[in-house]
């Protein structure tokens, strides 16, 4: 609960701090806010707080809550130029904040209706701050583009979540779970059709393949920062949501018929999702575009841990989270200072980046290696954990699909590595950063760096 | 055949054939006229499955507020002439039969399935006001209050697309 009512009193704080002229005061605010938020929450663990009945914080839930928090806290640090705008700041603030209620929503629901509304709530603010540099067109696309076709995936989520209820009887996922081992009153049909439909408004979400159509255009268009939240932020929301639904519901149901057809489908989806997504990275020259694809790819072999199932799943689905998020602000954060620089978002802005600033390469290789996969950054072992568990299950032709889409996403990677490392610069004048940025990427780096060194330290800390 | 389901079938037909012509009549207030009659047959539908309440807000909030809204909107903007653009043909073919095939495939789905009475539908008194307020404020409190976040940044997400840019 205190979590719950510190997120959303932060973002009605916001709004209050406008009316009586404190927005100076806003950003400090929402930093210790977020601070608190993750000290409460690793002093709850273990609590198992139930809320209303409406939500419940296990360890899963509180995992990703502390995830989701420590994220926005770096988030909010890399973004603060985003913030500097005095017009719109408090609105900024609040639609950033309330969609963490979402994502917290998202994290500890125990019932469908709360599923629906952490969705909505998550999605709502983001469509606007896609939308939130106005005079540009591309903004006003992608806001309008996500905003239909989000409301498209919300409608599917709602047949979905209907026709459980038609199935069931009940919106408590407990009971939905209960029901499988219970079977009276149960219509196996409609339950089943309500779990692919939930499955497809989920795909969505995650901009999964082959419903990923919307993510390139809406990553490129909305402005940097807000790019940054929505492959990080947004993505820890919907897979944490799907998370849920996965292990508390549908995997109980594993026993009957259609589930192997509902397995079938999830793994092609999260296959699809790894090759598309990294292969149409590959031929990419606008890093934005290309950070939108290889995001695209992450998301696929998350679900490809999740489909698993294995005991540590709630472990490997969060590690992999952590890792893909960290180095994905991290990127994000040296593209919008070196994009700033030079008004221009293709590969070719990287050109001998080590010679104008090589603190700003050095981290950008950080965040590269780690999603790229390379040892011993977290990015290795979050791919080493779920390709692991999809061989420990026997499916040793994906592992191996999977693997070589991932070399695709090395040579993409690499590709940023080396105009940063071997190319002559086009421009020669150095970027200049404050040294307060400067220690916090290179904090972040070390983070980054840490928890691929001890996984099973990060493993003892939260679970 | 029950009356029941002769009304049912009749609502059914209103609101289908006026939800078509809402999307393929060009003149855009034509458009929001049918589909204030499919509001009106989705009010109908909602008072055969006993809620009363809902049917009335639905009429009141949608067929009056939004529609008016709609209205004003369009004859603001002027929109009330044929300027739709002649699009191709090869999407709407497609479209068509995308959501041809979602509705074949969810129908073979459904039909046939076994279909149980669900303990709220055996109250006939489900839908009436009190019983509606007990169940939002005691079972469903928490989704009550959450959904004020939901709306809350829907207006400030309005207010600040609308908002001036003071530069």
């Amino acid at each position: 609960m205190k979590e719950l009512l510190l997120l959303s009193g932060l973002g009605v704080l916001a709004l209050v701090a406008e009316i009586i002229n404190a927005r100076k005061l806003i950003y400090p605010f929402v930093i210790f806010g977020l601070l608190l938020n993750i000290g409460l929450c690793y002093h709850d663990l273990g609590s198992n707080e139930s809320i209303y009945g409406m939500l419940r914080l296990d360890n899963a839930a509180l995992a990703f809550t502390i995830l989701f928090s420590v994220i926005a806290l770096v988030w909010f640090i890399m973004a603060k130029n985003y913030f500097s705008d005095e017009t719109n700041i408090s609105d900024h603030f609040s639609l950033v904040l309330f969609s963490l209620v979402g994502v917290f929503l998202l994290s500890s629901y125990t019932h469908l209706s709360m599923l629906f509304l952490g969705v909505e709530i998550l999605s709502i603010p983001v469509y606007i701050l896609a939308g939130s540099d106005k005079r540009n067109v591309y903004s006003n696309e992608a806001a309008f583009k996500y905003f239909l076709l989000g409301a498209f995936a919300s409608g599917f989520l709602l047949l979905g979540i209907v026709m459980v209820y038609g199935g069931v009887g009940s919106f408590y996922i407990t009971q939905i779970a209960a029901s499988a081992l219970l079977p009276y009153g149960l219509s196996e049909k409609l339950v089943a059709i309500g779990l692919v439909l939930i499955l497809f408004a989920f795909a969505f979400k995650m901009s999964a393949v082959p419903f990923h159509f919307w993510a390139p255009d809406v990553y490129t268009g909305a402005p940097t920062s807000i790019t940054a939240y929505m492959s990080t932020i947004v993505k820890i929301g919907a897979i944490a949501g799907f998370y849920r639904l996965y292990v508390g519901v549908v995997a109980v149901y594993a026993q009957y018929d259609f589930f192997s057809s509902y397995l079938l489908i999830f793994l092609i989806i999260a296959l699809l999702t790894i090759v598309v997504g990294n292969v149409i990275a590959a031929s990419q020259s606008n890093v934005k575009r290309l950070l939108a694809y290889s995001s695209i790819g992450h998301a696929g072999f998350i679900i490809l841990g999740i489909a698993m199932i294995s005991p540590t799943v709630n472990f490997t689905t969060w590690y992999y989270l952590l890792a893909y998020c960290l180095a994905n602000i991290l990127t994000f954060w040296v593209l919008i200072i070196v994009s700033k620089q030079d008004n221009a978002e293709d590969i070719s802005v990287f050109n001998g980046l080590v010679k104008r600033n090589p603190i700003l390469a050095g981290t950008m290789t950080v965040g590269l290696l780690s999603m790229a996969g390379i040892p011993p950054l977290g990015g290795f072992f979050a791919k080493y954990f779920i390709l692991l568990d999809v061989i420990g299950r026997g499916y040793m032709m994906i592992a191996i699909i999977a693997i070589l889409a991932s070399l695709i996403g090395v040579y993409y990677y690499f590709r940023i590595i080396i105009a940063m490392f071997a190319k002559n610069p086009i421009q020669t004048a150095t970027i200049e950063i404050g040294s307060f940025t400067k220690l916090l990427m290179i904090l972040v780096s070390c983070l980054l760096l840490a928890i691929g060194i001890a996984p099973e330290y990060v493993y003892n800390l939260i679970f | 055949m029950l009356l029941s389901q002769y009304i049912f079938l009749f609502l059914s037909f209103v609101a289908i054939i006026s939800a078509l012509m809402l999307v393929l009549d060009k003149n855009p207030v034509h458009s929001v006229l049918y589909l204030i009659i499919t509001f009106f047959a989705i009010a109908g539908h909602y008072l055969l499955l006993n809620a009363q309440f809902l049917a009335v807000v639905h009429i009141i909030v949608y067929a009056g507020a939004i529609m008016v809204l709609f209205l004003y909107v369009i004859m603001m903007l002027n929109l009330n002439k044929d300027i739709e653009p002649h699009k191709k043909n090869i999407p709407k073919v497609a479209a068509a039969v995308a959501a041809g095939l979602l509705l074949l495939s969810l129908t073979a789905l459904v039909n046939g399935a076994e279909v149980n009475m669900l303990p709220a539908a055996r109250n006939s008194n489900i839908g009436l006001m009190d019983n509606l307020g007990k169940t939002l404020f005691k079972e469903y409190m928490l989704p009550f209050e959450i959904s004020s976040i939901l709306f809350l940044s829907a207006m400030v997400g309005a207010v600040f697309l609308s908002k001036k840019e003071i530069h």
